[in-house]
């Protein structure tokens, strides 16, 4: 069983009077993982699949499986934004992400998971981390 | 007022070829703009199963959050490896935190619905929240 540490950290000095640091750490035990991968997203539309990158595909995963995504692109107000969507729900919309933001999140794997973009050719990374169905 | 949130995701035996190191950093801002978010709300409980049951509301949707680029962090501390908290939008199921997981990810409120709750399943969890999100017109009093 391989182990996988994944650590946050929040730090500000001046959203509040005093400083805010929180840190939290997790030791996942899951065998499998999807890779790390690199994939341009060239879909426009949420009804256009064509172009749309699949990060988890429903039932690979036991739930529950982690997922990481990061936005490589610079940030922009409202250029290069994704939008991650649970494929097969009508009301499934969970994620938008701006150039150099990122998710960590668990799912339960029962549905997939697919990326569509503001701007064609925005480059995301990705991993799911978990146990295979 | 920038909040800075920093990523690492490691492992030497999850890749039988080579060690796993993500390290990704962000800086929470705003929606549309590259102005920092500057409102933060968080706290700890106890969500015991029965009081949970169903679902209760970590945060409430808002007509004036609506597209916004909110963060929400949220761990479970239980220990009691067969316990775990349950993480819908609105009637989407995210996903589960066993105890000692934590989840961190955009909260774009599609709708006035799309709020977020949770649920324990298995025994008490105790958890801690934060939530960075852009300032909020306060409702008239009724």
């Amino acid at each position: 069983m391989a182990t996988t540490i994944a650590q946050l950290t929040l730090t500000s000095t001046d959203l509040l009077s005093d400083e805010l640091a929180l840190s939290t750490v997790a030791s996942i035990s899951a065998p499998h993982t999807s890779g790390l991968s690199r994939s341009a997203v060239t879909s426009t539309d949420i009804g256009t699949a064509s172009g749309q990158v699949t990060v988890d595909t429903a039932d690979d995963f036991a739930s529950p499986n982690f997922i990481y995504v990061k936005n490589t692109a610079d940030y922009h107000a409202s250029n290069n934004v994704v939008y991650g969507y649970f494929s097969g729900d009508a009301d499934g919309m969970v994620l938008q992400l701006h150039g150099g933001q990122f998710a960590y999140m668990p799912t339960s794997g029962d549905f997939t998971l697919k990326f569509y973009t503001s701007t064609s050719g925005t480059v995301i990374e990705h991993m799911v981390i978990g146990t295979n169905a | 007022m920038a909040t800075i949130a920093t990523l690492s995701i490691t492992s030497n035996d999850l890749l039988p070829s080579s060690p796993l190191s993500i390290n990704a950093t962000s800086t929470l801002m705003k929606a549309d703009t590259s102005v920092d978010l500057h409102m933060m709300e968080s706290g700890a409980g106890e969500l015991t199963v029965a009081a949970s049951n169903g679902g209760v509301v970590l945060k409430e949707a808002t007509t004036a959050g609506i597209n916004t680029a909110a963060k929400v962090y949220l761990s479970n501390k239980a220990t009691d490896p067969t316990y775990y908290i349950q993480i819908k939008l609105h009637d989407i199921i995210v996903g589960r935190l066993y105890a000692g997981d934590w989840m961190f990810m955009p909260w774009s409120q599609g709708d006035v619905v799309a709020e977020i709750s949770i649920e324990a399943e298995g025994g008490t969890c105790p958890y801690e929240y934060a939530i960075f999100k852009e300032g909020e017109t306060m409702v008239a009093r009724t």
